[in-house]
This record gives structure tokens, sequence and C-alpha cells, in this order.
């Protein structure tokens, strides 16, 4: 546990101005958000959701660029003190992982009242159970579908970049793949929460009030919706994200231990 | 025997860095490793410390291949970084976390002998670094201490300062072996000196009895290589 502690400590030492950072943005999206005034209520939800929407991802992509400092590290020869320590090679990817997961779940937080904020502006006043779902399982579900696997996966790609000395070419289907697999995992992630998010017990309630910024019809119009809720989430999505982040940090870890000689 | 290289060769790809190497290393000694650019040094060096594996032929250290006994051995490369961000202070922290034979009271000890600036690495010399990573390395309680150029780049009075700390830290129950360029300098503090050429052992020699027969480190270097 000491070798964990210290590796925590190393990566906050080394990242702690990308994580202030980002974590520091949520005032200017905060500022920007306040800052849209548009006439009609409808048309300001959609774009501060759009926003927050943005921001979420501006995140994932900063937090991908922190972990892939991992290449530089490794070009300098920074890293040989930490390859050359009994410390298994495992806990040398998940401390990194943990760090940026734990800045990441922090930004989301921040985000998800934002998002909260913005809903009691469009006059949607949200139960204690949406608030929760909104400030902590909704901005969690996304950390871990979304962030976790995404974080894996570069750290993977970048390891086997650095140990396989890619030729020019190759490096262009590594860029693709970096820049393609969170795309792909947010448009998972987006179409995973459409699909399986619950009714909120909200008064309208947010579906139908979606539902009637889409112009569809609502299941609700005007009444409260009662619908128990068993959990945020669908499960599948988070074992199915857990289980990829494993292999992908497993992978990971098989190469470090490689590159230790 | 401490550690041993019997009939080595490494190649990469089609060049050798060694070809059939033997080598003893005892418990004790300091061994000066020296030889012109692209003689072998670093890949000796590396295989003593697990880094690289060889093309045929055994790599033992303590008996057992050197990967397994890492945690005994130091090893000091020339191109080595470290953190920029990281001062004396993080660099102890890090590295007693990291190494469980890392000695902190002989780490403060070095930083003093060796003169280490306070300041973080990144607004450190080339040679305040050279030596922060010295101090890193020495302070750790290893049977085996590999220094590849602890001497390169360094100004001649931090030298002398880097040349007493590691005869400070010798231990009757360690080796160290050490590839430099600085002969003048380290002779003296030699047991024993291994001289390659072209991959290959030309000299293998006490430097008490190079000593005894009117030769020094640095003369004999010369005749070998011509």
């Amino acid at each position: 546990m000491k070798g964990l502690h210290t590796l925590l400590w190393r990566e906050y030492r080394s990242s702690r101005g990308w994580a202030i950072g980002l974590i520091g943005s949520l005032g200017l999206w905060t500022w920007i958000v306040s800052m849209i005034n548009n006439e009609g209520v409808e048309n300001r939800l959609a774009l501060r959701s759009l926003i927050i929407t943005v921001a979420f991802a501006i995140g994932v992509i900063v937090l991908s660029f922190m972990v892939g400092r991992l290449h530089t590290e490794i070009k300098h020869d920074e890293h040989r003190t930490l390859l050359l320590s009994p410390i298994p090679g495992y806990l040398h990817i998940v401390s990194r992982l943990v760090f940026a997961v734990g800045v990441g779940l922090i930004y989301a937080i921040g985000l998800g009242t934002l998002t909260w904020w913005v809903f009691s502006q469009a006059g949607a006043h949200l139960g204690a159970s949406s608030i929760m779902q909104l400030v902590a399982a909704f901005p969690a579900f996304g950390i871990v579908t979304l962030l976790m696997p995404t974080l894996a996966w570069v750290l993977l790609l970048v390891l086997f970049a650095n140990a396989y000395r890619l030729s020019h070419l190759t490096w262009i289907a590594v860029i693709v793949m970096c820049a393609g697999t969170p795309v792909s995992l947010l448009y998972r992630g987006i179409n995973g929460l459409d699909h399986h998010l619950p009714v909120w017990t909200t008064a309208p309630g947010i579906t139908d009030l979606f539902n009637r910024l889409a112009g569809m019809p609502t299941q609700g119009e005007g009444s409260m919706l009662t619908m128990a809720v068993p959990g945020v989430v669908h499960y599948g999505d988070i074992v199915g994200a857990v289980l990829l982040t494993g292999l992908l940090v497993f992978l990971a870890a098989r190469l470090w231990e490689e590159m230790e000689g | 025997m401490l550690a041993m290289l019997d009939d080595v060769t490494k190649l990469y790809g089609k060049n050798c860095g060694l070809s059939n190497l033997t080598l003893d290393i005892p418990e004790g000694q300091v061994i000066g490793l020296l030889g012109v650019n692209g003689s072998g040094k670093t890949t000796l060096l590396k295989l003593l410390a697990g880094l690289l594996l060889p093309t045929r032929g055994q790599v033992s250290v303590l008996g057992e291949p050197p990967r397994r006994v890492r945690s005994k051995l130091v090893f000091l490369g020339e191109t080595d970084a470290i953190y920029r961000w990281m001062g004396p202070t993080d660099a102890g922290y890090l590295m007693s976390g990291l190494y469980p034979d890392f000695c902190p009271q002989r780490y403060l000890a070095l930083l003093d002998s060796l003169q280490v600036p306070t300041r973080r690495a990144g607004a450190m010399s080339k040679g305040e670094r050279v030596r922060l990573r010295l101090a890193m390395a020495l302070a750790r309680e290893a049977a085996l201490y590999i220094l590849d150029e602890p001497l390169g780049g360094i100004d001649l009075a931090a030298r002398e300062r880097i040349l007493q700390s590691i005869v400070g830290q010798w231990r009757a129950d360690a080796s160290i072996i050490l590839s430099t360029h600085a002969i003048a300098e380290a002779e003296g503090l030699f047991d024993r000196v291994v001289l390659l050429k072209q991959g290959s052992l030309v000299l293998d020699a006490l430097a008490e009895e190079l000593r005894e027969r009117g030769e020094s480190v640095k003369s004999t270097f010369l005749e070998v290589l011509g």
C-alpha cells in the first residue's frame, strides 16, 4: 500500500497543474452558462445543456492528454526511477488511472451541479432523488462508462507506441484509435444514457421536459410522475465498462513489465 | 560470487554489442569498466542490471537472473533523467516509498557531501541533477551498484566530490562497477580494471598489480587501445 500511496502522490505532484486547471475551468463554464440569456426557456435550456455536454467532452480530452504525458516521461527517460523499483507494474498504471478518474469525478460532479442549476432556472423543480441523480449518480455513470475505459485505452496505447517504436504509418492508425475511442465511447455513453436512464420523479419530470422541447408526446402532461426508480443506470453498461477497463489495465501493466527489461 | 557473465554475446540485429565475454564480480570490489565509445560498456552494464537479455550465454547476480534480484541492484544510467518538478526532498520521499532498501539518513548525508542544491531539478544545472541522481542511487543499501558514466558532463571539483561519495558508500559486502572516461581522476578508486574493445574483453587486471608494475590505469588504457 505504501507503494500505491507514493505513486498517487507522484501523480498528484506531477499532474496537479492539469487537475487544478480542469477543476478551475468549472468557474469558466458556470460563467459561460450564466451568460446565456436567450429569449425562451426552451432555447436557453437547450443551449446551456449543449455547453455542459461540450464541457464534459473537453474534460475527457484534457484528462486523456494528462495521462498521455506518460509518453513524454518515457521519451525523456524520467520514468527510469519507477521502472527499476520493485513495485508491481499494475500499480504504476492503476495510480495514474485512479488520480485522473478522481479528478474527472470532481469535475463531473461540478458539471452535474451546474446542470441542476440550469434545470432549476428552466423551472424544473427537482426532488431530492433527482438532484442526487444529477449531481452524483449521473456523473459517476459517465465517469465509469466513458472516462475510465478511455483513459485506460490512452495508457495502453502510449505504452504500446513506446514499447514497439512505431513507424510513421502506424502512428496514423494509433492517432485514429486515440481520437476514435473517446468519440465512440461518448456516443456509446450518450446512447446508453438515452436508453437506460429511468424516468425521473420530478414535477413536471425531466423526460417530459425534454419531450416537450423536442415536440414529442409526453407521458404525464402537467402531472407528477411517480414511477419508482431502482437505480440511475443500466448495470450492464457499468459491468461492461469495468471489465473493459480491467482488461486494458492488465494489458498496459504487462507492457510496463516488459519495458522493465 | 556476487555476479557473473558466462560467455555472453549480445547482438543488436547484425551488430555485435558484446562478444563471448566472461567476467566474475566478487563481493567488495570497485571495478572500473573502461573502453572507447561503442566498446560495449553500457551493454555490459544493462545486461548486469537485467535491462537487456543476452543473445547467448548466462548472466547471473546472486545466483539468479538479474531481473529476479533487481531490488538488490542499483543501476544509474547515463541518460536517466529525473522529474523536473522534483527537488531533493521530493526525490527522497519518492525513493523511500518505492525502494525498501532506501536509507534516508544516508541520503541526507549524501545530499550534504555532494552539495546538492534544494531547488527543483528543472532549475538545476546538469551537474547538479547528476549529483542528485547519484545521491538517490547511493542511498540504497544494495549488493551491486552499477554506475554508467556518473562523471559525464561534470566539472572537476564536482567529480572529486562524487568520487569521494562513491568511495564513502563502499562496503565489504557490496561491489561497484563503474564505467567512465574520466580515467585519470577515477583510477585511484578502482580495485580492478576491465577494458573492453569492440565488444570483447581485452584486459582484466587488479589495479594494485598495475601499480606494482609501475603502470597507471591511464597509460595501460592508451597502450592497450592504441
